[in-house]
């Protein structure tokens, strides 16, 4: 009787206990690391760099780097500090971040050639990348009239084109337009087939706009690929920046020609 | 000196005959069979009952008088004098054996059995062990099996163990000797084998000895179910939280017996109650069943003939709350069996087994419905009708073996021929939007594929001089339209007067593969498969090496095997570039050639006392790996290190049994870094965690305490039976274990902006409650 009460006992205990999930564990990472993101604009005379530490608190002093960007004949260094919000919008937590700029002797072009060359707290990196050639933009051509849509459904506006295998990502993007008016997301991810469409969202006054294709090569898509809560093992595919304690990527974004679409 | 020898062999004769429990007849297996004359100084010759009870004992002195003695764990001495020894089958009749503990009367079948004393190549659960263990929901046998240090369980809520270092397409589950897919309902947590008719569950961690006519990569798990009773009628069965088991077994005649069973849960009917008491939202409308029959007749002798049926379902069907998804997966296993045992001449058995088994699944997900609610009423209702998920698949194997199990004076030779028919029909498909970006059980699947594997295997068991002893075999494999393989085995032991010894290699090969993919976080929640046959050479291949120490004294058993084992040809999914959130369930059309290692040393001992105490415990350390497209990795199941210790101590009619199990943690990919990526002109971020090389991290240990109680009270129903309610506890302690990780952003400022690790936990605690009744 007496075994069965501490039996009882000690079941009583344990229920009191249960539930328990183990806590999460702090992750023990390189307070010293530093993330490095740069795409080039096909078209721009600048490149713009985002260094960041991004394993220390935003307080913290930001990272210092020294990178130089090698085009087709020529060195530029990145040495304009920009303020932060230049490289991305404000209040978006990176950790301790700065913005640097280097100005360029020429228009960053698709098909082209580009490495840096760097130093950051954990040692020496280095990086290369060939921009993706321009998307040719077939359908629409320049100019695209369409009528007001009769009811309260968007525009699907058909497109055609014609991009490279060195593309990874390959977005529809507006700009110009008229007046203030929400057509949607953008840029807006294409399926990267040729016969393609990209939605507006209904509009109750006439609009007009100018539409265009940016393709960004496969080293930005790679790393984006992946974010989320899984752990990516090495072998990693290739983010174009390799070096001691610097992880992040280079890559371009080259664009189409314009088209200007009236709804009207 | 030679014509004495000569004359000695032809003076000698065979004995055979059946052992059984003397109460219910029930073929009692593993007893020590000894012959011996009365008179002189010759040499007692001796065998082994077999899993019917048979034994054939050649080298007994042809004349004179002899004494027959018969051993059996549990039961008390059995001793006859012939004046000549019997020419026919003798019957030999064990009682249990009763011992006094402190005054009481306590019968010693009662007590928990010694799984590693019954067997040289294998790890034997017996229905009593299997009842001392704490019981995880109900009494089950595959968990169970986890016991023995070739056995490790995946993760908690898988109740089918690896062994060493394989995994489950390697280890079929053979119940009455046929091969049974998915032997488990809710995803795997519970085994499919009702316990209540459960005889005994063999492990077989190798391919060779009993495992060559397995032939399979990673041994077997053989689990046998009783006869039934041959003296009187008896019911059995329980109530647990989950299901009720009921078993009724007895004689038909003088010589047949009938054992019936089946389980039904009722947790569809629980949270229905539920849900009508308002205590839960929704039900849910799941339930399994299991059936199984088998009928046994007694031809005399060791003749004897058993038929047994099996089958099982399983079904979920769900609608959400405002009815606009459905889902409805049924899935089901039958399973006929038939067996047939005869003596072929003096000195030899023949085995027939005829086996068919059959797995069907069928489901379905639809998606579109919409509902409009004005102030909670519905006032507009589209019932889903898009197609989101569907598919259905068959796979079943018919077997027949012939087996002759022939002992002369020195040798005994074993003979088989098999002949396997597979199919693997499986076409399963989802839309988009059934897809998951970051997990996801299964990808679609078509395929329609069947095999047919012949095979014929021999080997022999010749003792040598000095305590030495060998067994060598080989094992020829067709698989159809792939190839012929050869897969011999090889044994040296010794034995000594309280120890043995043991070296061997063996080989096996197996055309089948399965479409897990153990490496997605969604296979450690579920253990189901769909089987495939290899369409194309090379066969998967196993061979193993290993060495083997057995001994006992003052009623403690140690057994330590160390092994190394190669698995080649095996069809895996390449790693990909995130293989946590790969399907749990693949598409093996892309599975890349690969292969495999393990190597480990196991111990594990026993130690059972008279005052009522008993210990089982094992510990093992191993290795595994496997290489995919010259990528090495470990696989995520493994741990190198498990221990465990169970405990039983029984005073009268109470008994409490605890297991402990502490086991290193299993591989993760360690984090380097986590980088922030902005997404191109969005206006938002996201994080991409870093890792190193796959698998080259540890998650947490792993620790867990199970206790159990049960009491047998003696009633006066049904004409007198007994009633066992139990308690057990899984996890007593809430021990917070693991069983993968991810990264998580810890955006509360208050706790401020570290990055964290976050795991996915393992069983934690909960306590489970019944009551088993015999009568």
């Amino acid at each position: 009787m007496r075994a069965r009460a501490r039996f009882h006992g000690l079941l009583a205990a344990a229920v009191a206990t249960s539930g328990c999930v183990r806590s999460p564990d702090p992750l023990e990472l390189h307070p010293d690391v530093v993330s490095v993101a740069i795409m080039l604009e096909g078209g721009e005379r600048e490149a713009r760099l985002l260094a960041a530490h991004p394993h220390r608190d935003p307080s913290e002093p930001a990272p210092t780097v020294a990178v130089t960007l090698k085009g087709p004949g020529w060195t530029a260094a990145f040495s304009d500090t920009l303020e932060l919000v230049e490289c991305i919008p404000e209040n978006r937590w990176q950790g301790p971040a700065r913005c640097l700029r280097a100005v360029l002797p020429e228009e960053v072009r698709g098909g082209a050639a580009y490495e840096i060359q760097g130093t950051a707290p954990l040692g020496a990196f280095s990086g290369e990348v060939v921009l993706p050639a321009e998307p040719v933009l077939i359908e629409p051509g320049d100019s695209l009239h369409l009528p007001m849509p009769t009811d309260y459904e968007g525009h699907l506006i058909p497109v055609r084109y014609r991009v490279g295998s060195d593309v990874g990502t390959l977005l529809a993007d507006v700009l110009d337009i008229s007046q203030t008016a929400h057509l949607g997301d953008f840029p807006q991810a294409l399926k990267g087939e040729e016969a393609d469409s990209m939605h507006i969202e209904y509009q109750a006054r006439p609009v007009r706009f100018s539409l265009r294709l940016v393709g960004i090569g496969w080293h930005y898509t790679n790393f984006l690929e992946n974010e989320g809560i899984y752990t990516l093992p090495q072998p990693w595919p290739s983010f174009g920046i390799e070096g001691e304690g610097v992880y992040g990527y280079f890559d371009g974004a080259v664009r189409s020609r314009v088209a200007r679409v009236w709804i009207r | 000196m030679t014509a004495a020898l000569a004359i000695a062999a032809l003076q000698q004769a065979t004995l055979s005959g059946v052992v059984r429990d003397s109460v219910d007849l029930e073929p009692v297996a593993y007893s020590r069979v000894t012959v011996a004359a009365t008179a002189g100084e010759a040499a007692a010759a001796a065998g082994v009952s077999d899993r019917y009870g048979a034994f054939v004992v050649p080298g007994a002195p042809g004349e004179g008088a002899v004494r027959v003695e018969v051993a059996a764990f549990g039961y008390a001495l059995w001793t006859r004098t012939y004046e000549t020894l019997p020419t026919e089958p003798v019957r030999v009749l064990l009682g249990p054996a009763p011992i006094a503990v402190e005054g009481l009367e306590v019968s010693v079948m009662g007590r928990a059995g010694d799984p590693i004393s019954r067997s040289r190549d294998a790890f034997v659960i017996d229905s009593v062990l299997l009842r001392t263990l704490p019981a995880i929901l109900e009494t089950d046998v595959l968990r169970a099996t986890a016991v023995s240090p070739s056995a490790s369980s995946p993760s908690d809520y898988t109740s089918v163990p690896f062994i060493r270092g394989g995994t489950s397409e390697g280890t079929p589950v053979l119940l009455d000797g046929v091969r049974l897919f998915n032997a488990f309902h809710l995803g795997g947590f519970l085994s499919a084998i009702n316990a209540e008719v459960v005889e005994r569950a063999t492990i077989l961690a190798g391919s060779g000895g009993d495992g060559m006519a397995i032939g399979s990569l990673s041994g077997a798990i053989d689990i046998a179910t009783r006869d039934g009773a041959r003296d009187e009628m008896r019911m059995a069965g329980s109530l647990g939280l989950a299901s009720s088991r009921l078993s009724v077994e007895g004689p038909v005649g003088s010589s047949v017996s009938y054992l019936l069973d089946g389980r039904r849960t009722y947790i569809d009917a629980f949270t229905k109650a539920l849900e009508k008491m308002g205590v839960a939202s929704d039900h849910l409308p799941y339930f399994f069943q299991d059936l199984h029959a088998k009928v046994t007749a007694d031809l005399g002798g060791v003749r004897r003939l058993s038929v047994s049926g099996y089958h099982n379902s399983e079904s979920l069907k769900v609608f959400d709350a405002k009815e606009t998804l459905s889902l409805g997966l049924t899935w089901g296993n039958a399973a006929f069996s038939a067996h047939y045992r005869d003596r072929l001449g003096s000195g030899g058995i023949i085995d027939a087994n005829l086996g068919h088994s059959r797995f069907r699944s069928d489901l379905i997900a639809l998606g579109g419905g919409s509902s409009t609610y004005v102030n909670d009423s519905l006032v507009q209702y589209t019932p889903p009708t898009d197609t989101l998920l569907f598919g259905d698949g068959t796979m079943s194997e018919t077997r027949a073996d012939l087996r002759v199990t022939w002992r002369t004076g020195r040798a005994t030779i074993t003979s088989g021929a098999q002949a396997t028919a597979f199919l693997g029909d499986h076409d399963y498909d989802h839309t988009d939007e059934f897809d998951s970006d970051e997990g996801y059980f299964f990808s679609p699947v078509k395929l329609k594929e069947n095999s047919l594997r012949l095979a014929a295997y021999s080997s022999v068991e010749v003792p040598l001089q000095r305590g030495f002893s060998t067994r060598a075999g080989v094992r020829v494999d067709h698989f159809r339209q792939l190839a012929t393989t050869l897969a011999p085995f090889a044994e040296l032991s010794y034995s000594g007067s309280w120890w043995d010894a043991r070296i061997s290699t063996s080989r096996s090969h197996q055309a089948l593969a399965s479409v897990r993919d153990e490496e997605a976080l969604g296979a450690s929640f579920l253990a189901y498969d769909l089987l495939v046959p290899v369409s194309e050479a090379p066969v998967p291949r196993n061979t193993e090496y290993s060495v083997g120490w057995e001994g006992s004294r003052a009623g403690v058993r140690v057994r330590v095997d160390a092994y190394a084992r190669t698995l080649d040809n095996l069809r895996l999914p390449a790693l990909g570039s995130r293989p946590a959130v790969a399907a749990a369930l693949g598409d093996p059309s892309s599975w890349e050639l690969a292969s495999g290692s393990a190597k480990g040393i196991e111990t594990s001992w026993s130690w059972m006392s008279d005052g009522g105490f008993s210990l089982l415990g094992s510990y093992r350390w191993a290795r595994v790996s496997r290489t995919v497209d010259s990528r090495s990795y470990k696989p995520r199941f493994h741990r190198d290190h498990e221990f465990e210790l169970g405990g039983a101590y029984r005073r009268g009619a109470s008994s409490w049994s605890a297991r402990v199990s502490l086991r290193s943690g299993q591989p993760t990919t360690p984090v380097l870094a986590v980088a922030p990526v902005e997404v191109y002109r969005r206006g938002h971020s996201e994080l991409v965690p870093l890792g190193g090389e796959y698998n080259s991290g540890t998650l947490p240990r792993y620790a867990r305490i199970d206790v159990g109680w049960r009491r047998e009270s003696r009633v006066s129903w049904f004409g007198g039976g007994l009633v066992v309610p139990y308690v057990s506890v899984a996890n007593l302690f809430s021990l917070p274990n693991v069983v993968g990780a991810v990264v998580e952003r810890n955006y509360r400022v208050d706790l401020g902006t570290e990055f964290r690790t976050v795991y996915l936990p393992q069983l934690p605690m909960i306590p489970f409650f019944g009551v088993e009744f015999r009568f």
